[in-house]
């Protein structure tokens, strides 16, 4: 056998126990696995090296083939431990991936906070009627018997007054806590200059407490005013905001009634939100839901503010955001509004 | 009101009208009907039968065995207890099975071991007026088997109607059934006073004289005289209805005047003719130290802001309220003078509001009555007391006289009603309701048939008279309302208005208040709501004497309750409660805060006032301008925050947290953060101004120019022992308006290069222990020879072993940096130093 001849026959067994190593690490088959079988092979003493050393042994014109040989057998052992390494570090990956599992259902604490209920139904509410171009209006809550009685056509001494129990202020003349939010009709018109669109939501008081009613509670007066304003578009206003919250299959009914700022005047009804009409225990089987009080502006309310009231005709509505509230949330205690209590508060949400 | 079914039927015939049908009819034209009550008092057969015989008990001495027929079958053994059972009366069986008043049900049973098979009943039993010992004995003329439910007019159907004050002409029967006629297009059956029989030779001015003092007064008296009258109880009909709508039977004479009053909606009274002294009625003011005992027993002191009835020499009635017991109707009173007239409506009111003394008189009086009827009234209530003395003596077999009733009544009508013309323009008309094929002859229909009386009419204008009973039909749009509310509010249409777009402007307080309440629910806090009252003890668990600006409350004439008394002036009482009643549900980590309102008497107020306080003598914002020039209280808009020390409960991932001051400070850093209000400083609060907060952990707030925000601290320990509270909690409260005021002010923002990185040093100094985070602050700020330090952050404070007495370490992590070039540790060192010898001579301070 030639020098050559061995050369290749050593070459080959070195590919041979190559490709049998390699199979053979796959079983346990890490970095260091790797590791040690580049220094075996491509180590300074390694298998691959000293095949280098025996090139010296062959002659001139041997030396050429059997160093391709060799190069090629370098790049194959090469190869072969790229590939094993890549294969290496996906499976320590792998391990590493799986030392580190979390409890994912291990519970946070957030510091979230919450909204009043009263708070987000008058924000859905405002946003509503801003759609509908109205104006938000506020005013003072300790009022003038002036803004809150005498210049809405309640007369002094009619029993009209009686229809609202109301806290007077000590030591002061005709001061009152406003019984309504309708005291903005008049301090808006006396500020602003028709066309009006005005909307005011706030807090509203009567002496009056029990399982119905609170004597602090909250209402949303609105009104319009322009010329030709007419008991239908009073009537499309309302409709169109209702639908807008409870949903656009219900439907609205007006019933006359008094309210002495007002003629003609009425209350208004929702068709039920919980049975939509069809009867049930929140609508007492009717059907129908009270919902609030509305009608055109009197012309003696327009007069009393110096207004024409031929040429300007308008309508007001008013009605309590706290069963609003109640009935979109489902509440069933309205004086649990009032107690601070955080378990029933942190329940809401701060979007509406 | 209180409505008989069966009585309306009278006014109104409501064949095949539904109950139902009626009462959507009631609500569709105003008279909102707020319940239905069927009365049916007696269940199964409750019959008319006669004792046909009548034995002693043998085993009790006060019982009898009663052979009773009811016209069906065998005679029914009944074990009575009745005195006045005897043979031969006709008497009320209760059978086996049947139902009284009060769940009482009849069985079958043995009494001193006797079978008894039914009962016989008292009027009590039956749940009747009357209460005369004994069963009840009926006239002979009924007939056995007859049903005792409908004897005795007891089964009706109550219609429960709320009546808006307006329409005091629905205080009557007769009203109410012409609104239900014109609604339903039936016709109005009004009893025909013409039919009475009067004694024309009996003459009321030859017994009775009335004088009115004043016709504002009294618009109207007229006076009936009626003789040989007998007190005797009205007929079961007459009992029956009165019943149904709330009022008790008393005797023929005041029955009649109730029932008159609830048909016709005008008060009625009547006298005894001999209680009026001098046979003279005056309306007049009541006199100085006059005073009555009225007919509810009650001596009343009267004042000269009250109408009296008076006779020559005394008051002998409260005209419109109540009548007095010296002229009462008494059992052998034989001759009577029938009162109907006008009062002025204003006088009652106050007259029953002062004796809080509201009786279905005065509350028609009040409302109004209709003028033009009180010869009517007076007729009709003498013409029922007549028919219904005859109905009785021959149900009753009573030998008594036919009373006699007077051909003309005393009728002093000063200045007799004059209908007002109001003219309706069918266009008007129109464009109000929005109905443009409501026309000129609807409206004449529905306003004639509501007894309006048209004057003119085309078919654009039609002038109409309002009737003497409608005292709220004033001007054209009262009409207006009339046409439409019977043509039916269903048939407007639903349109929306025409209007040029463009809304009005708002003021900017209105949405930041939306805003303000988001920031701070999503920082961490829970919003909550509460009555905006306090009580004077308030101020005293908070320290607040009388010379503190918040003692200027503005307080309530009528509160609900003592400590409702003042309203609040601030928000800290509700808070507190709110926070106390959660620690009573055993909730921890309370952290509520409330953006609302407070309120302040000016008129109270220190004249001098600290500079903290200064904003309470300025009206808030959210009062327009006009209103801010009347004298009022001042209202500021406020948010408030109570957080509990137990902050955050121990979990797997951190430590329980317990809350203080810092966490207060910290909720408002972030939450005014986010309206870019970054400056803040905290100072020290003086003690004098905040006397519920802990001296040594309270500060006032202020925003980058100095001007007062609010306060915060923890609660004073003597506040937070008053309140009952175990632990303090940390609290503040800002004034809105300021903030607002503050977000609103234009900032500078980096623009420039931050892309060269930033390099830091931790440094540790020594300094005094009175040295505050704030003088480092104030130094930083005025380092001379500051070229790159941009910011400085304590992170450890240190006091104690290995440090000198007097001493704490203050540790700093200080960052450098420039947005020219990347900085070398050189131009750091050099800066470094620079601050670390301007420390030593500002604050004495020295590096560890």
């Amino acid at each position: 056998m030639s020098q050559l001849e061995i050369c290749l026959k050593q070459i080959e067994a070195i590919k041979g126990q190559f490709q049998a190593d390699s199979a053979s690490s796959k079983a346990q088959l890490s970095i260091k696995v790797v590791e040690d079988l580049r220094i075996k092979y491509l180590g300074r003493k390694g298998l691959v090296t000293s095949l280098m050393e025996s090139l010296k042994t062959l002659s001139k014109e041997e030396k050429p083939a059997a160093g391709k040989v060799i190069n090629e057998l370098r790049q194959g052992v090469e190869a072969g431990l790229e590939s094993l390494k890549v294969e290496a570090d996906a499976s320590a990956l792998d391990a590493s991936l799986s030392q580190y599992k979390l409890d994912i259902s291990l519970p946070t604490q957030n510091l979230q906070g919450s909204l009043h209920p009263v708070t987000l139904m008058r924000r859905v509410m405002l946003t509503e009627f801003r759609k509908l171009g109205f104006t938000v209006y506020d005013g003072p809550e300790i009022d003038l018997d002036f803004y809150n009685f005498e210049a809405l056509n309640f007369k002094e001494d009619h029993p009209a007054r009686d229809m609202q129990d109301t806290f007077f202020v000590a030591d002061r003349v005709a001061t009152i806590l406003r019984t309504h939010t309708s005291n903005i009709q008049i301090h808006a018109m006396m500020h602003e200059k028709a066309p009006m669109r005005v909307v005011a939501p706030g807090r509203t008081y009567r002496c009056d407490s029990d399982i119905t009613h609170t004597p602090m509670f909250h209402q949303i007066e609105g009104f319009v005013v322009d010329k030709n304003i007419s008991m239908g578009d009073m009537k499309g206003i309302v409709d169109r905001f209702l639908k807008q919250i409870f949903g656009q299959d219900l439907s609205i009914r007006l019933r006359p009634s008094f309210f002495p700022f007002v003629e003609p005047g009425a209350e208004f009804d929702l068709q039920c939100v919980k049975c939509r009409g069809a009867g049930c225990r929140i609508c007492k089987a009717t059907g129908w839901l009270e919902i609030g009080g509305l009608g055109m502006i009197h012309p003696n309310v327009f007069e009393k503010l110096g207004m024409d009231s031929e040429e300007y005709t308008g309508f007001a509505f008013g009605f309590g955001i706290d069963r609003i509230a109640m009935l979109r949330y489902g509440l069933a205690d309205l004086r649990q509004l009032f107690e601070g209590d955080q378990q029933f508060l942190s329940q809401f949400p701060i979007q509406p | 009101m209180q409505v008989s079914l069966r009585w309306l039927n009278e006014y109104i015939d409501l064949t095949g009208v539904s109950t139902d049908d009626l009462s959507k009819a009631l609500t569709s034209i105003g008279l909102e009907v707020e319940g239905i009550k069927h009365e049916k008092p007696l269940k199964g057969d409750v019959l008319v039968g006669k004792i046909i015989a009548a034995d002693k008990h043998p085993d009790a001495d006060k019982l009898q065995v009663t052979q009773v027929d009811v016209g069906r079958g065998e005679p029914l053994t009944i074990v009575c207890g009745a005195p006045n059972a005897r043979v031969g009366i006709k008497v009320v069986v209760a059978m086996i099975g049947s139902e009284l008043p009060k769940d009482f049900k009849i069985k079958e049973s043995k009494i001193r071991g006797q079978k008894s098979l039914g009962m016989l009943c008292s009027e009590e039993e039956l749940g009747l007026a009357g209460g005369h010992d004994g069963i009840i004995e009926l006239p002979e003329s009924v007939a056995l088997g007859t049903s005792v439910a409908q004897y005795f007019h007891m089964e009706d159907s109550i219609i429960e109607i709320g009546l808006t004050p307006n329409r005091s002409d629905c205080l009557g029967l007769i009203g109410l059934a012409r609104d239900v006629a014109a609604k339903l297009g039936k016709s109005l059956k009004v009893p025909d006073d013409k039919k009475i029989s009067v004694d024309a030779s009996l003459k009321s001015d030859a017994y009775i004289k009335v004088n009115i003092e004043s016709s504002e007064d009294s618009r109207r008296f007229t006076a009936l005289y009626m003789s040989d009258v007998r007190a005797i109880p009205s007929p079961r009909w007459m009992q029956a209805r009165l019943q149904h709508a709330g009022m008790r039977p008393i005797n023929i004479i005041v029955d009649a005047t109730n029932y008159v009053m609830l048909e016709s909606g005008q008060p009625i009274h009547a006298y005894d003719e001999r209680d009026i002294g001098g046979k003279t009625l005056n309306v007049r003011r009541a006199r100085e130290d006059e005073s009555i005992k009225t007919l509810d027993g009650q001596e009343r002191k009267l004042l000269a802001t009250d109408i009296v009835i008076a006779d020559a020499s005394k008051a002998i009635g409260v005209a419109g309220v109540m009548g007095g017991a010296n002229s009462e109707i008494k059992g052998d009173t034989r001759n009577i003078v029938i009162e109907v007239a006008h009062f002025n409506p204003s006088l009652v009111r106050k007259t029953s509001k002062r004796f809080a003394l509201h009786t279905e008189a005065s509350h028609r009086f009040e409302r109004g009555v209709d003028i033009e009827n009180t010869v009517w009234v007076a007729r009709r209530v003498a013409g029922l007391i007549l028919s219904a003395t005859e109905e009785q003596r021959q149900e009753l077999k009573l030998d008594i006289p036919t009373p006699r009733i007077a051909g003309q009544a005393v009728d002093n009508y000063p200045k007799p009603f004059a209908a007002k013309t109001i003219e309706l323009r069918i266009a008007r008309m129109q464009a109000i309701t929005g109905i443009k094929t409501l026309s000129a002859k609807n409206a004449v229909t529905i306003l004639e048939q509501l007894g309006c009386k048209t004057v003119s009419q085309t078919d654009s204008l039609l002038k109409i008279s309002a009737p003497s009973w409608r005292h709220d039909i004033e001007r054209e749009v009262d009409l207006i309302e009339e046409v439409i509310r019977i043509h039916g509010y269903e048939h407007i249409p639903l349109t929306l208005p025409k209007m040029a777009i463009g809304a009005l402007p708002e003021h900017p307080l209105i949405d930041f208040i939306d805003q303000n309440k988001a920031i701070l629910a999503q920082i961490g806090l829970h919003e909550t709501v509460s009555f905006p009252f306090m009580g004077a003890q308030d101020l005293e668990h908070l320290g607040i004497k009388s010379e503190h600006p918040l003692s200027a409350l503005v307080k309530l004439v009528n509160p609900l309750a003592e400590h409702h008394r003042f309203m609040r002036s601030t928000m800290l009482v509700g808070l507190i409660q709110a926070l106390a009643q959660n620690r009573r549900n055993g909730l921890k980590g309370t952290r509520l805060f409330e953006l609302a309102r407070t309120f302040h008497e000016p008129k109270s107020l220190p004249k001098e006032l600290a500079p903290v306080w200064t904003s309470l003598s300025k009206q808030g914002d959210h009062v327009p301008v006009k209103a801010r020039q009347d004298d009022r209280p001042i209202e500021k808009t406020k948010v408030a925050a109570i957080i509990d020390p137990s902050f955050l409960p121990k979990s797997w991932d951190h430590a329980e947290e317990q809350a203080g001051f810092f966490h207060g400070k910290a909720f408002i850093t972030q939450w005014l953060a986010a309206f870019g209000i970054r400056s803040l400083r905290f100072e020290t609060a003086n003690a004098k101004d905040f006397p519920w907060l802990h001296p040594g952990a309270s500060s006032t707030i202020h925003n980058a120019k100095g001007e007062y925000l609010g306060w915060l601290g923890e609660l004073h320990p003597a506040s937070t022992k008053a309140y009952d509270l175990d632990t303090a909690p940390t609290v503040f409260e800002i004034d809105l308006e300021i903030v607002l005021a503050s977000y609103g002010e234009q900032k500078s923002y980096i623009s420039g290069n931050t892309r060269f990185p930033p390099s830091t040093r931790d440094v540790a100094l020594l300094v005094p222990s009175e040295t505050s985070y704030d003088a480092f602050m104030k130094s930083f700020v005025n380092f001379d020879r500051r070229k790159y330090l941009k910011d400085q952050r304590l992170f450890d404070i240190y006091q104690g072993q290995n440090l000198p007495q007097g001493k704490k370490s203050m540790a700093f992590s200080l960052t450098f940096s420039s947005d020219q070039k990347t900085l070398t540790d050189a131009d750091v060192d050099k800066e470094l130093d620079a601050l670390l010898s301007w420390l030593k001579q500002d604050l004495s301070a020295e590096q560890r």
